[in-house]
């Protein structure tokens, strides 16, 4: 019963809350009604980046080669597909959510609790998923860009999903307190990964840019509006047709 | 020789046809098929490029080069400039443009020098409105293939590529983001932005 408010505090009023604050799928929209707060935190996540992750980033990298890093980022990726498998079943996706079990299965017998990948060279790999995805699907509008502190840029819709992801997250359920300890050193060690492999785009996004909260607005919208619905996902302009006005 | 008549019926015909829709794209017909045959050159020069091991700023001169002969870099240009361009003289349109050309030439070079032991590899074409979506699925190591797309069009005078989407991200719309924040952190004084950007190249 306890259980059954705490979903209904978590899940449905938020939805309500969203449902009621933004209208259908906008398309190609960039309002930001909280651009002001927005650009704080957007401040804010730029020092955090500069003084820790960033550096932080370089010596993992500096400490660590090519090989023990993917081996941490199979295992904290691996630990997650249980909660994608989840999402897939929710969005009604029947062949992503088997894709997913089979990957996980396979990586987590032979590719031992999933430090490694075999199930790539089966080509059994699902894209991943999120309930900021499980949302969409079910027909939830984006709302408004928000920048987070920590975690970056998201929306209304997706920051909603984030949460409902810890919350659902069914390894945590499972995992006792050190195996938790040893899941949560790997995912930060898989956060650093990706800070090292998408070192020059971001360093080129936040430090590089005449506005980097703009530039950062732009391609984080434009990116997630396209992995989840590349077919609709932008209204091509004509620069050509522009020129004549 | 009735035969004949309704070839050569058939000949005039046609070529009336040809001649039409070649009056309607400023005397150049060109098919969703010609636009991917340019990017299939295109993503061979980059392919090229990205295998040929050789040192960075041998690579961002030989991206330069790419840039140049596939991309409309006068139509990029006046787009990132958006309702600025307006105001400026012919020359100084004329200066931005090779100063811009140089700068976006070599930041996107950069970036496609991340492509090392990849390859990128044409999927399909469409056309949309008076011009043509070329999709391409890039493959690197480490990653999962993700979609580079061109938008191809004729309007200049020759098939040339106009914009590109990495993931969905539009590069024109970047563009004129970036380049309007340059503008009104000088106060709109474009002179100033093609310093800077002579400056950062």
């Amino acid at each position: 019963m306890r259980n059954l408010y705490k979903l209904t505090f978590f899940f449905v009023v938020p939805l309500f809350v969203l449902s009621a604050c933004s209208t259908g799928f906008k398309l190609g929209s960039y309002e930001d009604p909280y651009e002001n707060v927005n650009r704080k935190s957007h401040e804010l996540n730029k020092v955090i980046d500069k003084k820790v992750l960033r550096p932080a980033s370089k010596a993992y990298a500096n400490a660590l080669g090519q090989k023990p890093r993917s081996v941490i980022s199979n295992f904290s990726e691996n630990w997650g597909l249980p909660n994608d498998l989840i999402n897939y079943t929710l969005q009604g996706d029947l062949g992503n959510a088997s894709k997913t079990t089979g990957q996980f299965v396979i990586n987590s017998t032979v590719g031992i609790a999933g430090i490694f990948d075999p199930s790539e060279k089966l080509g059994l790999k699902a894209r991943g998923t999120d309930f900021g995805e499980t949302l969409h699907r079910w027909g939830v509008a984006e709302g408004d860009y928000v920048e987070i502190i920590f975690l970056g840029p998201s929306t209304e819709r997706d920051a909603i999903g984030k949460v409902a992801d810890l919350l659902l997250d069914p390894v945590g359920f499972v995992f006792d307190p050190w195996q938790s300890r040893l899941r949560s050193t790997a995912n930060i060690g898989n956060i650093l990964g990706n800070r090292v492999a998408l070192g020059s785009t971001i360093d080129s996004v936040l430090y590089e840019s005449a506005d980097s909260y703009a530039q950062t607005k732009l391609a984080y919208l434009q990116g997630r509006r396209f992995r989840l619905n590349p077919e609709i996902s932008e209204v091509y302009s004509d620069p050509y047709e522009e020129f004549n006005e | 020789m009735s035969k004949y008549l309704i070839k050569r019926r058939q000949f005039v015909f046609s070529s009336a046809a040809v001649a039409f829709t070649g009056a309607a794209s400023f005397g150049l017909a060109a098919s969703a098929k010609d636009a991917e045959i340019l990017v299939g050159k295109l993503v061979a020069d980059i392919n090229a490029v990205i295998s040929s091991g050789n040192s960075e700023a041998v690579m961002v001169g030989q991206f330069e080069e790419i840039f140049r002969s596939y991309a409309d870099v006068p139509t990029i240009a006046r787009y990132a400039l958006g309702n600025d361009a307006r105001a400026l003289s012919k020359s100084q349109m004329e200066r931005f443009t090779k100063i811009y050309s140089v700068y976006v030439s070599h930041k996107y070079g950069r970036r496609f020098r991340e492509f090392i032991g990849g390859k990128i590899v044409v999927q399909r074409s469409r056309p949309i409105k008076s011009f043509f979506e070329v999709e391409t699925l890039a493959h690197l190591k480490g990653w999962e293939p993700f979609t580079v797309s061109f938008l191809v069009s004729n309007k200049s005078g020759k098939l040339l590529f106009f914009n590109m989407f990495i993931e969905g991200i539009n590069m024109l719309l970047s563009e004129r983001t970036e380049i309007g924040a340059m503008l009104d952190k000088r106060r709109g004084d474009v002179e100033k932005v093609m310093k800077d950007l002579e400056k950062s190249i």
